[in-house]
């Protein structure tokens, strides 16, 4: 358990796995992207519906899926860093914010550019929609309160333990909101479940896309932190060695 | 023995509201003017008052509370008395619990005597009062816990309540919601009793697992 | 589907392409921070380890 383990525990063996680990996600990555887009964008056909408007989803809900998923991720990372005190747990947590936060506001965004075609307005204040800018909101309190804790190791376990609360709330919020928004208005537009396969498989290529890309830019970032903050340990060296 | 240790801190706080009249007054103040300011800005047309008013009571009851939350536990952790609670695992419950009641006491309990009278302002009638009232009193023990909560997290932060705002307003969503429909409902007419039930339990659920957060949140913070 | 199509999607381009522009915006702006700071960092450790060294 612990000879295994150590991959993901230990600064050393973490960098070393990562290094290894990137470029297979890399080579895997491009091939989902450009399938996911030539295959999505070009290949799928027209919705009977919404024409090529539809197009929007292969960026919409990869991103809507990748903000709730890295919001999770980061909710379990908090939980390990405040049971077992894992440095990488808090690590993760923290550089995942950015990339959740830039998926949340894509989500937004695309959400609302979708709106305007289908719905006709840039904003309705459909369930899904304000359950997301809600997210949004938890991940910039997140940040906001992490750059205005002063001391680091204060600075990880409370910043944990909002992102434990903020994910607690999240089932609380969105079924109050969807609770809220069937009151106020009729069903808005629901997608149909029985998507053609030509449609189907662009997208789950775009959502694994998206999602290597997060594995991607957390796991350089998790290189950059770890080799700063062991700058003193002799294995830092040999990577810069290796790399000059 | 954590009983008399809990009535004293009960009895230090309320005295130190009473010596301090502004610490109660101010916040009842504010949330009297952020009422008055709404008809200024709506132009005091009655139908657009009137179906605005629980809403309206509502925010200005979280901004007036908001003003008071910073300064909640950071003037005890400033004089060092909250790192001698801290240290004292007996004494941090009682007085986690204590400060919570003695805020309830002097803040939400001076709001929920004004608020019939800002119903009035609004054009409410006295029945629709009574349910705001109602939602009020039930809903805020959860605007309380919750508040308190990101107070104990904001602790260290020293930044006011912008930080603070940032971090409760999503968290006080829910509350609004269930809140302000129960008057939406009342007003139509309809059955409200289980939205209600509804607001009870979350405010149970708040208070049965809020104040372990704040004990272990407040024990990080004065480390 | 033709060039045509793909071009103006349908009368849809409005908002199909903004939507796409802003996710490779995303995406390369992400990438670039973070490779550009994984350098800087490398570049900061080099000179750490030099001095230490000398």
């Amino acid at each position: 358990m612990l000879s295994w383990s150590k991959h993901f525990l230990v600064p050393k063996y973490c960098y070393r796995l990562s290094e290894k680990l990137l470029p297979w996600l890399t080579f895997v990555w491009i091939l989902s992207l450009s399938y996911g887009l030539i295959a999505g964008l070009w290949f799928a056909p027209a919705d009977y519906q919404q024409g090529d408007g539809f197009r929007i989803i292969y960026v919409h809900v990869p991103a809507a899926i990748m903000a709730m998923a890295v919001y999770s991720l980061m909710a379990i990372a908090a939980v390990l860093s405040l049971v077992f005190r894992l440095k990488i747990a808090a690590l993760v947590m923290s550089l995942s914010a950015p990339i959740g936060a830039a998926f949340t506001f894509l989500a937004l965004v695309t959400g609302s550019l979708w709106g305007k075609p289908m719905w006709g307005t840039w904003w309705i204040w459909d369930a899904r929609l304000t359950s997301v800018l809600i997210l949004f909101f938890l991940y910039l309190a997140f940040m906001a309160l992490r750059s205005a804790l002063p001391e680091e190791k204060t600075r990880d376990q409370i910043s944990a333990w909002l992102l434990i609360i903020g994910f607690i709330n999240i089932p609380i919020i969105h079924y109050s909101v969807q609770w809220w928004n069937t009151l106020h208005q009729g069903a808005s537009l629901k997608w149909d479940p029985s998507i053609a396969p030509s449609m189907l498989y662009p997208l789950l290529a775009m959502i694994l896309a998206f999602a290597l890309f997060y594995a991607l830019i957390l796991l350089q970032r998790l290189q950059t932190e770890l080799l700063y903050r062991e700058r003193k340990n002799p294995w830092v060296k040999e990577v810069i060695d290796e790399l000059s | 023995m954590s009983h008399s240790i809990f009535r004293t801190l009960l009895q230090h706080e309320l005295k130190s509201y009473y010596r301090q009249a502004a610490k109660c007054l101010t916040p009842l103040a504010f949330y009297l003017l952020v009422v008055c300011l709404f008809p200024f800005a709506l132009n005091a047309e009655k139908t657009v008052l009137q179906t605005c008013a629980a809403g309206i009571v509502w925010i200005a009851l979280l901004l007036s509370l908001l003003m008071s939350f910073p300064r909640l536990f950071a003037d005890d952790h400033q004089e060092g008395s909250l790192t001698q609670y801290c240290l004292q695992d007996t004494m941090l419950m009682p007085y986690i619990s204590a400060k919570m009641l003695a805020h309830a006491f002097m803040h939400i309990l001076p709001c929920l005597l004004l608020t019939p009278i800002l119903g009035l302002l609004l054009y409410l009638s006295v029945r629709d009062i009574e349910i705001l009232w109602l939602t009020i009193l039930l809903g805020s023990p959860i605007l309380l816990l919750i508040g308190s909560l990101g107070a104990a997290l904001t602790l260290r932060a020293g930044q006011g309540s912008a930080l603070l705002a940032l971090i409760l307003f999503p968290l006080y969503i829910p509350v609004l919601i269930l809140a302000l429909n129960c008057v939406t409902l009342a007003t139509a007419g309809r059955p409200i009793a289980g939205l209600l039930a509804w607001l009870c339990a979350y405010a149970c659920l708040c208070i049965a697992l809020i104040p372990f957060a704040i004990k272990a949140i407040l024990k990080i913070g004065v480390q | 589907m033709n060039f045509h199509e793909f071009y103006t999607m349908g009368g849809y381009a409005p908002y199909v392409w903004p939507s796409f522009g802003l996710a490779a915006l995303t995406f390369i702006s992400q990438w670039l921070l973070t490779v550009h700071k994984k350098r800087r960092t490398l570049e900061r450790l080099k000179t750490f380890w030099d001095r230490h060294e000398s």
